[in-house]
């Protein structure tokens, strides 16, 4: 495998369906990092996981995973790299048992001790049919499988939506110890905000199709803010500066994407600081400009 | 591929017990009849014995027909498999589409045989039992039966690959088996007055109107299943290539 810098790379990424076009998208996941892929229902995540998995053809531009061309080295990326869905991808009636039998034949690299060892923290039971497991169950044991055959990289479509906050702490807490190993990297899409802010290095906000955000979460956060002002002073600011703001019946609640140039110019108003979940609110309202 | 063709196998394994159940106690009904003609009560009315010796060629394949028809229909398991998320989950390994499409072809080829290999023992013992040698048109008959499974299952295979919906496959899984019986009535109607002579066995009637067909069903039984095995392989291949996930 080819020395690299970037997990992955997408560079005019282009999918066109009826009604919906993923718009010549470029991020990269830098080695040794967990990006966060946030953005909201329909957006676009899936569409990219799939390009990125091949599972869809693309349109145009181009995908480097782990350092190789994804068109001319499928196979090779693909024996290193783990996807992970919202639902589980084996059949009801087999069991913990039989699933690691199964996967030793599918990865060259399967490591039964390592499995073995995630099913006695999850304390999942290795006998019983996965029909009878409970959801959070399901995505332990499906994490378990994606851990354990020496993956460098892990891509995660939605796999914590519908889990319980103990259950997704404790799967947040894997992807950490994962982590420790800075050879490998994590792409996490996800609409719940709240957990990528707890692991996630860098994000990258998606909306209809486009990339409106990509970089270090710290960073991110950082140079957004809320400014919390009376509909006078709202009037002052300038358009440039606002990504868009929520009326309300005191004032106004305004997203601003350079703090540090706003806090000069603005050093009268409350800056607030903000949130993943904020950020993503205001820009998916960013065509508005101005909403209740 | 051994670990998905255990997988294949898990996944339909009850299934296969359940045919393989009926097979068993058909095929005891079958020697039950025998013993009884043999030393039982039976054997006490020779217009009986005479009667079921003449009428039993017959029925000696109904066990077999349905252990390999029984074999080949679960089609329906496979599809369940699919659609639980591993043909897209299998995608994003580095298994390629014709090792997954061929782990389905080779587990349904395994057990196929093995049906056939037990149809063999059964129809061995059975014939023995009539005192009947072992020629090749028992062995060219069972070997039809297998051909005809081969083509049903990979047939319905095929189709698992290639529709997403289940009522798709339903749909024409059971417009196609209505062909059958269909042809069949389309081909005995027209002859069935001679039915009206009352001396008539149905049985009997039934495989002299076969008669001038019999020695086509073998190698037109075996041309299909070569074409069905490798046709649907390659359409297989494709329709996973295409399934959109």
């Amino acid at each position: 495998m080819a020395d690299y810098k970037n997990s992955i790379e997408i560079k005019g990424l282009t999918k066109k369906y009826d009604g919906f076009t993923l718009d010549n998208i470029s991020f990269n996941v830098p080695k040794g990092t967990i990006m966060g892929f946030i953005g909201q229902n329909g957006a676009g995540k899936t569409t990219t996981i799939k390009l990125l998995l091949n599972l869809i053809k693309k349109d145009s531009g181009t995908i480097n995973m782990l350092g190789l061309d994804l068109d001319k080295n499928e196979s090779e990326i693909k024996s290193q790299i783990s996807a992970v869905f919202d639902e589980i991808p084996f059949h009801e009636v087999l069991n913990a048992n039989q699933i690691s039998v199964i996967l030793s034949d599918v990865f060259e690299n399967w490591d039964k001790q390592t499995y073995f060892n995630y099913l006695d923290r999850f304390a999942l039971p290795r006998k019983k049919p996965i029909g009878s497991f409970s959801k959070g169950m399901k995505m332990k044991l499906q994490i378990a499988s994606a851990l354990s055959h020496n993956a460098k990289l892990l891509i995660m479509d939605e796999a914590t939506t519908g889990l319980d906050p103990v259950v997704r702490n404790e799967i947040l807490d894997i992807f950490m110890e994962y982590l420790q190993d800075e050879n490998n990297s994590i792409l996490l899409s996800s609409h719940i905000t709240s957990d990528l802010e707890k692991i996630a290095d860098m994000v990258t906000f998606i909306d209809k199709g486009k990339i409106l955000l990509t970089g270090g979460k710290d960073e991110t956060v950082e140079n957004h803010a809320v400014i919390k002002c009376k509909k006078d002073d709202y009037k002052n600011i300038e358009s440039a500066d606002i990504v868009s703001a929520r009326l309300t019946d005191f004032g106004a609640e305004v997203m601003i994407h350079d703090r540090k140039k706003c806090e000069k110019k603005y050093s009268g108003l409350t800056i607030d600081n903000t949130t993943l979940e904020e950020i993503m609110l205001y820009y998916v309202r960013r065509e508005k400009k101005e909403w209740k | 591929m051994k670990g998905l063709i255990y997988k294949n196998y898990l996944v339909t394994r009850k299934y296969y017990f359940m045919a393989f159940m009926f097979f068993f106690i058909m095929a005891l009904f079958m020697i039950l009849i025998r013993l009884s003609m043999i030393c039982g009560n039976i054997s006490h009315d020779p217009e009986a014995v005479d009667d079921l010796t003449r009428t039993m060629w017959v029925f000696r394949y109904m066990p077999c027909a349905v252990v390999i028809l029984g074999f080949a229909g679960y089609s329906e398991a496979f599809f369940a498999d699919l659609n639980s998320g591993w043909a897209r989950f299998s995608r994003t390994t580095s298994l390629s589409t014709h090792q997954i499409v061929g782990s389905y072809f080779l587990s349904e080829g395994i057990v196929l045989s093995f049906a056939y290999i037990i149809c063999l023992l059964y129809l061995v013992i059975f014939c023995l039992s009539f005192g009947d040698k072992i020629s090749l048109h028992y062995i060219t008959n069972i070997t039809s039966l297998f051909c005809f499974g081969v083509i049903i299952q990979y047939f319905n295979l095929t189709l698992a690959m290639f529709a997403q919906k289940r009522q798709t496959v339903q749909l024409i899984s059971v417009s196609i088996a209505l062909i059958f019986p269909w042809l069949l009535c389309a081909y005995i109607y027209p002859r069935m007055k001679e039915l009206e002579n009352p001396d008539t066995v149905l049985l009997e009637w039934m495989a002299q109107q076969f008669e001038p067909i019999k020695s086509y069903i073998f190698p037109v039984m075996l041309l299909f299943a070569v074409i069905f095995t490798v046709g649907g392989y390659f359409i297989s291949v494709k329709g996973l290539e295409r399934r959109t996930f």
